[in-house]
């Protein structure tokens, strides 16, 4: 158990130091910084100061020690455009990203196992063919496509719910709708295997030959089962989920961190790309290592590989 | 789009000559044709002209038969941009897919074939990737560099290896425990020589299914990346990009997120059904699961 938390807590190191590398590199390919920090107008003398003072008169290598150093004392440097500390404006923007997110997680595990259950449990209706054209086709349709057709649909056409913005409930439905139909198809998709897989056990068949109900077949039997391998991928999915919110905020104006982190790229302001980098992947991948620890303790069979 | 064919699995999947569905395929060629000839077919996708911005598509009444889908809010015939950001996303889609199964394979097979810390270090690589979101580096990484085709396609196989490194990697633990592999040994044969002669044939048709339902991956993820402005710079058209133009003008121009979006999905799910197909054909038993 502790091992398999200090190798998680390994891993979130070496993530972190693996992308912090690769942004600096690309910042450092991109250009002079210096020239954005100081503005047309500064003198060859400040310039000259403001680039020592940044260490960046000095080696590549010595600079790369330098940056690292930074990383790990959370000194991200205050924001070029805005002037705010760039670690708090990344932490600020977290919260209605994080919010974004969850809800959208919820509602399509909600949706998921219903829609799962019923396309394995009558395989054979047509009711179950209709529900997995749809998952197949839901698997398809890009975040970009989904959330403006919703607009579209629902705030343009019938003016139900606003159409971009994050004040009230209804503000927040059409972009957790958007964020969770894609994951909501992959999750049935996964729930109907599953079920199929579950209801072919030894066990399914002991509980008809006992003359069970059906549905209680389905549900305590089957459905019990099948939630295990889909509950583990969650944490997973999470990365990917915090992905497509960047999209998702773009699309509907959402003041979340990916928002955040876009404006921030197309604008230059390093030291808020860097926090905002940051800020997520530590988010993520904690998530991701919180899971598989929780996942353990519910498991042991899994403990038990992991301390192999 | 006919999802509703879809209604009938296994239909296609066995005891057939042509073990795959034909309306991904014509789709799909469709597509690539239109695509090849736009220039012959459309309107030039530059030429502005400010008297006919906005236009609806012909078949509705203020459309003209000029510009069958209509145009965008510089009077670009959305016909011509729409064809030409369909031959962006499908070289940038296949060329992605290939250069991630390059990378994807040869990290698998190196994984599979050597064990030990290799392995470790390729799998754990590869689990980060699949947990990363990968857009979120994307972002910043084609934000600082500009978004250029060669630095977007290098960061669009990024998202992709590590999916075909897991599969591939499965399938070599298990084809090296197989007696050829030991009698190529035997004879002498080299490290190399047994991952890409002998090795490599047995695995490349699982391949060929992932590289299909990655040219799809890769098209949507091109489409985010243009529609948040970080993809092919305008003013050459991309889906994306005119997707991202239309949700500005969503409630004036419907089809410029419309007309697009749906050509873009149509392509998605043509990939993605193909790619069933080949799955279900190159392996039964997940036919019988669908």
């Amino acid at each position: 158990m502790t091992r398999l938390i200090l190798r998680r807590l390994l891993e979130l190191v070496i993530t972190l130091v693996g992308i912090w590398t690769v942004l600096f590199f690309v910042i450092r390919l991109s250009g002079d910084p210096i020239a954005l920090l100081m503005g047309p107008g500064a003198s060859s003398g400040q310039i000259e100061a403001m680039r020592t003072d940044l260490g960046l008169d000095q080696s590549l290598a010595a600079q790369y020690l330098l940056e690292l150093k930074r990383m790990a004392a959370l000194d991200f440097g205050r924001s070029i455009r805005g002037g705010q500390l760039a670690l708090d404006l990344a932490w600020s923007r977290l919260a209605v990203s994080l919010q974004l997110t969850i809800c959208a997680m919820l509602v399509a595990l909600l949706l998921a196992l219903p829609v799962g259950i019923i396309a394995a449990a009558w395989r054979e209706r047509r009711v179950a063919q209709l529900l997995l054209a749809i998952t197949f086709l839901g698997q398809a349709l890009p975040i970009f496509w989904t959330g403006p057709m919703l607009i579209l649909l629902l705030s343009v056409a019938w003016q139900l719910l606003p159409v971009a913005g994050w004040q009230t409930p209804s503000h927040a439905v059409l972009p957790v709708a958007t964020l969770a139909s894609v994951l909501l198809a992959k999750l049935a998709r996964m729930v109907r295997a599953e079920m199929l897989d579950v209801l072919e056990q030894d066990y399914i068949r002991t509980a008809r030959s006992k003359g069970l109900l059906r549905g209680t077949i389905i549900l305590v039997h089957g459905a019990r089962n099948a939630m295990i391998p889909v509950v583990t991928v969650i944490g997973a999915e999470f990365g990917q989920l915090v992905g497509a919110a960047v999209l998702t905020e773009s699309i509907f104006a959402i003041p979340g961190i990916g928002d955040m982190l876009l404006n921030a790229a197309l604008a230059r302001d390093y030291p808020v790309v860097q926090a905002g980098v940051f800020v997520i992947t530590l988010v993520v991948v904690g998530v991701n290592a919180a899971v598989d620890v929780a996942y353990s303790f519910i498991d042991p069979r899994v403990r038990h590989a992991a301390d192999r | 789009m006919p999802p509703t064919v879809s209604l009938a699995p296994n239909s296609s999947a066995s005891g057939r000559s042509i073990p795959v569905r034909l309306w991904p395929v014509g789709l799909l060629v469709l597509f690539m044709s239109l695509a090849l000839l736009a220039p012959l077919i459309a309107l030039d996708p530059l030429a502005q002209s400010l008297r006919d911005r906005l236009l609806p598509p012909a078949w509705i009444e203020e459309g003209s038969m000029k510009h069958l889908f209509g145009t965008d809010q510089l009077g670009r015939d959305l016909l011509g941009r729409l064809l030409i950001g369909l031959r962006v996303s499908l070289v940038i889609g296949l060329v992605a897919a290939t250069s991630s199964a390059l990378l994807g394979v040869t990290l698998g097979m190196l994984a599979g074939y050597f064990r030990g810390a290799t392995e470790s270090v390729i799998m754990r690589l590869a689990d980060i990737q699949l947990a990363f979101p990968l857009l979120v580096l994307a972002i910043a990484i084609l934000a600082l560099v500009g978004g250029s085709l060669v630095p977007l396609v290098l960061v669009l196989s990024l998202f992709g290896w590590a999916v075909y490194a897991r599969v591939v990697r499965a399938a070599v633990l298990v084809q090296r425990q197989m007696d050829y592999v030991s009698a190529a040994r035997t004879a002498g044969a080299s490290h190399i020589s047994i991952m890409f002669r002998h090795l490599l044939p047995n695995v490349i048709a699982t391949v060929l299914v992932l590289w299909t339902f990655s040219v799809a991956q890769m098209v949507v993820l091109e489409g985010a990346l243009s529609f948040l402005g970080l993809g092919v710079r305008p003013p050459a058209p991309s889906i994306g990009g005119i997707m991202s133009d239309g949700r500005q003008l969503l409630e004036l121009a419907w089809w410029l997120t419309v007309v697009p979006g749906t050509a873009l999905v149509a392509l998605v799910v043509a990939f993605n059904a193909l790619g069933d197909d080949l799955r279900d054909w190159l392996d039964p038993r997940t036919a019988d699961l669908r």
